[in-house]
């Protein structure tokens, strides 16, 4: 194929392309009759407003063909997105705030961060505690009663004690929930195993506490 | 709300990393076990008598001595491991050759712990 030819063809291709669009859009007019009339002024005046929707999204593809007549329908289209309910930008946005509520609280914890928060607070606590637990059972493990006795009874020790006993339970009630809740399969046994744990927890710390108190008066 | 359990313990290739991350949660079960030991303990010392001999003859046993020994193996290892929970949490040590390496560094802190815990007991 020659230079000449060449140019000839593409120059029919252009003309050929142009003849469609110029026919696309009056398929296009012919389509939507209704909106050129006067019976609806209200579109030229009020851009969107006398627009049929569903006629609108139709059009979005051919038009992506289309270089000058593209900048209008994307401004129109701008304003649809934002208008209509079911945009996708919308969905999304509705669908997250959906997600997001069923998530707080109702994860694996039901509580979410604060579960987790308390059991780094109390790990952070058990630091110093547990090692003054160690170091005094230590000198305990081989102790009389009356020894024991008077070295609970000593206000700091009993407080220390009654502290570590607390937080120590509270902690291994997080920990103790959080293996029932990855093994234990069935909700009404893991509440039920749970709810056992924090009750064994409860009678602990208040017996411990107790008798630290029967020990001090 | 049918939800996803976590897969069982023998889908894993033991690792330093997975085993010390099992053991963390099978100390921390011991240890909540523990905890009945020792407010027992506090309250034999209140109620004095046959019971705080009972108690003090069933910790100064043989399987008494063996329990005690393995919960302060447990807390040496659960307080150790536990300190490089709380460096993770606030974002540090994440690199796998100082997970490797602060592992290696919780099983010596561990033995330590637990070896110095006895002698003071057995001796001091």
């Amino acid at each position: 194929m020659s230079d000449t030819q060449k140019d000839a063809s593409d120059n029919k291709t252009s003309s050929e392309s142009e003849k469609n669009t110029s026919e696309q859009n009056k398929s296009r007019s012919d389509r939507h009759p209704k909106d050129e009339k006067p019976s609806h002024p209200s579109r030229n005046h009020h851009g969107v407003e006398g627009h049929n929707e569903s006629d609108e999204y139709e059009e979005q593809v051919p038009d992506q063909d289309h270089g000058t007549q593209k900048e209008d329908d994307d401004s129109d289209e701008v304003i649809k997105v934002a208008r209509t309910p079911t945009s996708p930008a919308l969905l999304s946005q509705l669908e997250h705030r959906r997600d997001y509520a069923r998530a707080r609280g109702l994860g694996a914890g039901h509580t979410g961060a604060a579960t987790w928060k308390i059991q780094r607070m109390t790990a952070l606590a058990l630091i110093p505690l547990a090692i003054w637990f160690v170091v005094s059972v230590i000198r305990m493990s081989f102790a009389s009663q009356s020894a024991a006795a008077a070295w609970l009874a000593w206000p700091v020790n009993a407080a220390v004690m009654a502290v570590f006993i607390v937080i120590a339970l509270r902690h291994a009630v997080i920990g103790i929930e959080s293996v029932f809740e990855d093994y234990v399969d069935g909700e009404g046994l893991r509440a039920a195993s749970v709810l056992l744990v924090k009750l064994i927890a409860f009678v602990l710390a208040v017996a411990s506490i107790a008798a630290l108190i029967h020990l001090a008066i | 709300m049918a939800r996803p359990l976590s897969p069982h313990l023998t889908w894993y290739k033991p690792q330093i990393t997975s085993v010390l991350s099992i053991l963390h949660r099978l100390t921390g079960i011991a240890l909540a076990v523990g905890s009945i030991a020792l407010a027992w303990w506090v309250v034999a010392v209140a109620v004095g008598g046959a019971t705080f001999a009972n108690t003090t003859a069933v910790y100064t046993s043989i399987i008494g001595q063996i329990f005690l020994f393995g919960w302060t193996l447990a807390l040496s290892f659960h307080l150790s491991n536990g300190i490089r929970h709380l460096f993770w949490d606030a974002g540090y040590g994440f690199e796998m050759t100082t997970v490797n390496r602060s592992g290696m560094a919780v099983l010596l802190m561990t033995a330590v712990l637990t070896i110095v815990v006895w002698l003071i007991a057995l001796i001091g």
